[in-house]
């Protein structure tokens, strides 16, 4: 979708909510979106680095861990994504992608870098977004069962979670998972419904904060589906 | 038909594996909008300051001089509840905000919900099993306890 002369004002209300308000905390506030960013984004790259020509760059791990290291610990990088209109993800690619040639060129000067041949064979790997876009969507699903699992806990909701995960997981009839919880079938799908509102919530939350707006957010669901098929 | 130990209701492990048409379809539960009010409704009360907004709602009810408290003394004056329901339908089908038309299903489900608790008497035309599923639905989204007293229709 085009967006037209777009500043950090137009920029989508949940994702500038969470991500500047806890940048606006300061040092704290910092820390809780790297941990957030370490902890949904590291996959999905160790998976494009390892599909990609970098993948003899180094450990991925340890090239995962530098970059956001590195990066993180400046106070512009974040700003510089919310300025750029790009998706949160490629933001990150990008910027590891820029991690791991000044990483070449610093082990170059101390003599330590690729040979001439290994580097020319270095390229910025675009056909494996779609590696990367797939282990994003299993991210952020398992991301959000987790948080609409706590979410349920906290509500008193435990019996609705275990009915959804049987059921929508695991592929229970209604009819079987609703025993353990002496309901009955019709209940159990009532209960499983609210279940899946908590994840629903947590699953458009991380597409929003990936900084797709509102009412994109069901094209970008669709668009992770298609890649999954 | 996969007939193990039922799950704890802890976090499910983040590393377990699910396979691909598994998470399509996850993420497709996720896409469009609630269809049906009562889920836009349980929604609205999930979201940020909805429950704040829940208790702000039940503590005005659409009928003059009734006292919310009573709704949670059984056995409320059944023609209350008629008049409930009434104008809790009206302000669903006049609302031109969309607070105003979940300020509306609340108490009109909360007429029909406390009826069939506290007299057997089902003040809605539509079909049992449908006003049920979304009593207990919104009922799951209410704090305590407007909770408790929408969840004895399942008892």
């Amino acid at each position: 979708m085009a967006k037209q002369n777009r500043g950090k004002e137009a920029f989508p209300a949940t994702q500038m909510t969470w991500i500047t308000a806890r940048l606006d905390e300061g040092e704290q506030g910092r820390r809780v979106v790297a941990h957030h960013l370490m902890e949904v984004y590291a996959e999905p790259l160790r998976i494009y680095l390892l599909g990609s020509s970098f993948r003899n760059a180094g450990e991925p791990e340890e090239i995962i861990n530098g970059f956001f290291a590195n990066r993180l610990s400046r106070n512009d990088y974040l700003e510089g994504w919310r300025t750029s209109d790009k998706r949160l993800r490629r933001w990150l690619i990008n910027g590891l992608i820029f991690y791991i040639k000044e990483e070449f060129r610093r082990q170059k000067r101390s003599g330590a870098g690729l040979s001439e041949e290994a580097e020319a064979n270095l390229q910025d790997p675009a056909d494996h977004y779609r590696a990367f876009d797939q282990a994003w969507a299993a991210s952020i699903v398992r991301h959000a069962m987790s948080e609409a699992a706590a979410r349920c806990k906290e509500e008193n909701l435990e019996s609705h979670w275990d009915i959804f995960v049987r059921h929508h997981i695991q592929q229970q009839p209604y009819a079987v998972c609703c025993q353990d919880h002496g309901v009955d079938a019709a209940r159990a799908a009532v209960m499983a419904r609210t279940a899946a509102s908590r994840f629903r919530d947590a699953v458009r939350a991380h597409l929003s904060m990936d900084g797709a707006e509102e009412g994109r957010i069901d094209d970008e669901l669709a668009d992770l589906r298609s890649l999954l098929q | 038909m996969n007939s193990e130990t039922p799950l704890s209701p802890d976090t499910p492990d983040p590393d377990s594996n699910m396979d691909q048409a598994t998470i399509s379809r996850l993420l497709g539960m996720a896409a469009g909008p609630p269809v049906k009010p009562a889920d836009a409704l349980a929604l609205r009360m999930q979201g940020e300051d909805g429950q704040v907004w829940a208790i702000r709602t039940l503590a005005d009810p659409p009928v003059e001089g009734f006292d919310n408290k009573s709704l949670l003394r059984p056995p409320v004056d059944l023609e209350a509840l008629r008049e409930l329901h009434r104008l809790g339908k009206r302000r669903f089908h006049e609302a031109k905000r969309a607070d105003e038309q979940h300020a509306g299903l609340l108490w009109y489900l909360m007429a029909i919900g406390i009826a069939i608790v506290d007299h057997g008497v089902k003040l809605s035309s539509q079909p049992e099993d449908e006003v049920v599923d979304a009593i207990l639905v919104v009922a799951d989204a209410l704090p305590n306890p407007w909770r408790a007293r929408l969840e004895a229709i399942d008892l």
